[in-house]
């Protein structure tokens, strides 16, 4: 059976990583690499082996969407669920970037208690699937 | 204003009070560029970032100002807009004085 270890997180703003490092890293348990910025997720990928990467949406270098079609094309990111973090929740906004191939949106502020078990649940449904 | 996330477990919760701290060490830079952003795309980008991360460290009426200073530059309400902007400024002084 496999394990559900390593995420890759992707965001710009350092408090936000340092939140993410805090919940997922120390309260989930999981394996983190941490990065921030979509060429420095580029860089990192093939070597950590993400099971699951979360990708802001509004970065300055690159941006998710276009961070999320870089990663869609290598052949490690396949069937990886890749859900977007963003403080944008509009419905259309939402349609948008599902259709970018994101497996999910989580909407910042994420509550960091549960945000363990929430990418859980997008590990076992979106794994396997290429969006 | 601040509180620890529902349900944390008490062992984390030093923890998070700590990281809770540098946060709040850092809101006044985030108000500067706020303030002092050198065009509106600047300041709406620096409020987005305020709102994405205020919530998570349990300010999340922080979060909401500054979620609402956004829809007012949207709505080009200026003086909303600089009403709200007062309101989180004060936000912020009450929280880095009682953090």
């Amino acid at each position: 059976m496999e394990l559900f270890e390593r995420v890759m997180c992707v965001e710009d703003d350092p408090d936000i990583r340092m939140i993410l490092d805090f919940s997922l890293g120390r309260m989930g348990g999981y394996t983190l690499s941490l990065c921030k910025s979509g060429p420095q997720a580029l860089e990192r990928v093939a070597e950590f082996r993400p099971q699951l990467v979360l990708l802001d949406v509004m970065m300055p270098e690159m941006s998710g969407p276009e961070t999320l079609i870089q990663l869609r094309a290598l052949p490690v990111m396949q069937g990886v669920p890749i859900v977007f973090l963003t403080a944008k929740a509009m419905q259309d906004e939402v349609e948008a970037l599902l259709e970018c191939g994101a497996t999910g949106i989580i909407v910042k502020p994420f509550d960091p208690v549960t945000l363990p078990q929430n990418i859980r649940i997008y590990w076992e449904h979106g794994r396997g699937k290429s969006a | 204003m601040a509180s620890l996330p529902e349900g944390m477990e008490p062992a984390f919760a030093a923890q998070f009070l700590k990281i809770q701290q540098t946060f709040v060490a850092g809101l006044a830079q985030r108000l500067h560029d706020i303030q002092q952003a050198a065009d509106a795309q600047a300041c709406h980008v620096a409020l987005h970032r305020l709102a994405g991360a205020a919530g998570g460290y349990g300010f999340g009426a922080l979060s909401v100002l500054a979620r609402e200073a956004m829809e007012a530059q949207q709505a080009g309400a200026q003086a909303l807009f600089q009403a709200t902007l007062q309101r989180l400024a004060q936000a912020i002084a009450h929280i880095q004085l009682t953090v």
